[in-house]
């Protein structure tokens, strides 16, 4: 019996360590609440391609702190691939390379701020719509 | 009755020394309001002071004058009492302001760069400068944009000379319909609007020769001077994209292409369409184009030929492989000839097709390319490199980053026509991109 009670206990704490540990590496991508975008526009909006929500102009901007996660899960190109991607871009259609900020408060910030602002950030948001979380 | 008395005095004594506790802690108490009231003045004032600093920060890049016209009304902080209700007009205003907050931090200026030198038989050997290309893409507002090129480079005698090369400004109606106005690149095929004048952009380092500029001798209208719709319609995963514009028709002037920037010469107008088919993720793009126009030359009769040309091209680039094939069909009608060629209907052809291969930052890729214009054609005997040839080319490409890379390049060039002269040519280039 005691037996039990201890594996049943060390297995409670092995899924709440498995939860934190996936928590922490998820992603979520965030906009102003004016936007409305499906997952599938996520990518677009990233490489210029998709530039209006509605009647809104969409303005997405990245996150120094979980770029790569976001270039690897959502983008799924490199930070290399996805620099050229915007010299080609900028220099074809004219359209500028998202801005990027420090971390998840800037970019929050950002959103809240800007009508059209879309955004990624590590830990889950407050008073932004989330348009898609990416588990690890 | 001793007792009342020192009961009295001491009672009297007592209130006399609770008099000044009663003062202080009632002077306490106001002293503790006012504080909090003071405090709470330092927070709106510091809400309103940091929203008044993001506003002018956002709106520091759009000019001195936006600045300095925001600039004096800074003292007007200090009215504390309607410090909250400014600073919610504020924050309102720049939520509905945002892509304005974006669209004026500043007006993006790059640019492409390189220095190279190479050797050509029968050509002047040695280092070059290359170009400088210089660009802005201003944001206007969340629609309106422009897009300014301008390239300084040397001619064949060594002056240098500055071009406007694109000057267009669009607006974006939507993601599948966006319309530029004024001189921009001619969107037939894929190359000539993929890689522009920013030889960083290129793989290799020269362009398929048919494609070179009109200043540099080529003998397409690289350049249009008009209008130009674009735009993208998703269709599930892949994309359809289209182009459609109409310009001034070119002129053939001292054997070049002059894409008459300041109006037709003969009144005709040229016209364009370039369909594309986009899958693989953005990575595969299959297309066709077409384009008309009434070309006459600089000679008194003048020379008038109806050209247009036709053609499939495809791309495929998905980061390891590039492969890239471009086909031209010229239908040309020498409508009014005083060349001694024939007035009627001629048929050329020009093609090439291209393939690299990236091993980490290296790059080996070979073009082949062929050219075969009929020179009873006025619209290709007017134009000094309107002669048939073949090439074959091979380079080494090194990207040092994604701003810069360093390629060497070979080629062996066979003309057909008028007995020129095969060549050899070896070139290499460091080009940069800011």
């Amino acid at each position: 019996m005691r037996r039990t009670r201890i594996s049943a206990v060390a297995l409670l704490v092995a899924c709440l360590a498995a939860s934190v540990g996936a928590s922490a590496a998820d992603l979520y991508v965030i906009a102003n609440d004016a936007v409305d975008l499906q997952p599938s526009d996520i990518r677009d909006v990233y490489l210029g391609e998709k530039q209006f929500s509605g009647s809104v102009r969409l303005h997405p901007v990245d996150n120094a702190a979980a770029q790569e996660a976001f270039l690897a899960k959502v983008m799924q190109m490199s930070s290399t691939a996805y620099a050229t991607a915007w010299v080609k871009k900028a220099f074809r259609q004219g359209l500028t390379q998202p801005p990027r900020q420090a971390n998840d408060a800037e970019v929050i910030e950002f959103v809240q701020r800007n009508q059209g602002a879309v955004g990624y950030v590590k830990a889950a948001p407050a008073g932004v719509k989330v348009l898609q979380r990416l588990p690890d | 009755m001793k007792s009342r008395i020192c009961i009295l005095v001491s009672a009297a004594l007592l209130c006399v020394s609770q008099l000044p506790q009663a003062a202080l802690a009632a002077d306490e108490d106001a002293r503790i309001s006012d504080l909090e009231r003071k405090l709470e003045q330092s927070l709106q004032l510091i809400q309103q002071l940091s929203a008044r600093v993001k506003q002018l920060e956002a709106g520091a890049a759009a000019g001195g004058e936006t600045a300095a016209a925001q600039a004096p009304q800074a003292p007007q902080a200090p009215q504390v009492p309607q410090a909250p209700q400014e600073t919610a007009e504020m924050h309102q205003q720049m939520g509905q302001m945002g892509g304005m907050e974006s669209a004026s931090a500043g007006v993006p200026f790059h640019g492409f760069a390189d220095v190279g030198g190479g050797t050509r038989q029968g050509e002047p050997k040695g280092f070059t400068t290359g170009s400088l290309d210089m660009y802005l893409a201003p944001q206007f507002s969340d629609r309106v944009r422009g897009l300014f090129e301008a390239l300084i480079e040397f001619d064949d005698s060594g002056e240098p000379g500055i071009d406007l090369e694109r000057a267009q400004i669009g607006y974006a109606f939507r993601d599948e319909f966006t319309l530029w106005g004024g001189r921009f690149h001619t969107p037939f095929g894929y190359y000539n609007t993929a890689f522009h004048h920013g030889q960083l952009m290129q793989t290799s380092i020269r362009k398929p020769r048919f494609l070179d500029f009109e200043d540099k001798g080529g003998v397409m209208p690289s350049h249009t001077v008009g209008v130009w719709a674009t735009g993208k319609f998703r269709l599930g995963e892949s994309k359809f994209a289209y182009d459609a514009f109409v310009g001034n028709s070119p002129s053939i002037v001292d054997n070049t292409l002059d894409m008459n920037n300041i109006g037709s010469r003969n009144h005709n107008a040229s016209t364009g369409l370039n369909v594309g088919y986009l899958g693989a993720g953005g990575s595969l793009k299959v297309g066709g184009h077409y384009y008309r126009a009434r070309v006459a030359d600089d000679s008194d009769p003048a020379d008038v030929t109806d050209m247009s040309f036709v053609g499939p091209y495809a791309v495929y680039d998905d980061g390891l492989w590039e492969a890239i094939y471009e086909y031209y069909r010229y239908n040309n009608d020498n409508v009014i000839s005083n060349t001694g060629a024939p007035t009627g209907d001629h048929r050329s052809v020009a093609w090439f097709a291209q393939l690299g291969r990236r091993f980490g930052p290296w790059m080996p890729y070979a073009r082949y390319e062929k050219a075969s214009f009929t020179q009873a054609d006025n619209y290709f005997s007017l134009l000094a490199n309107g002669r048939s040839y073949t090439r074959e080319l091979g380079g080494l490409r090194y990207d040092v980053n994604p701003r810069a890379a360093f390629t060497v390049e070979l080629n062996h060039t066979k003309q057909d026509d008028l007995s020129l002269p095969d060549y050899n040519e070896f070139r290499f280039q460091y080009a940069i991109g800011f």
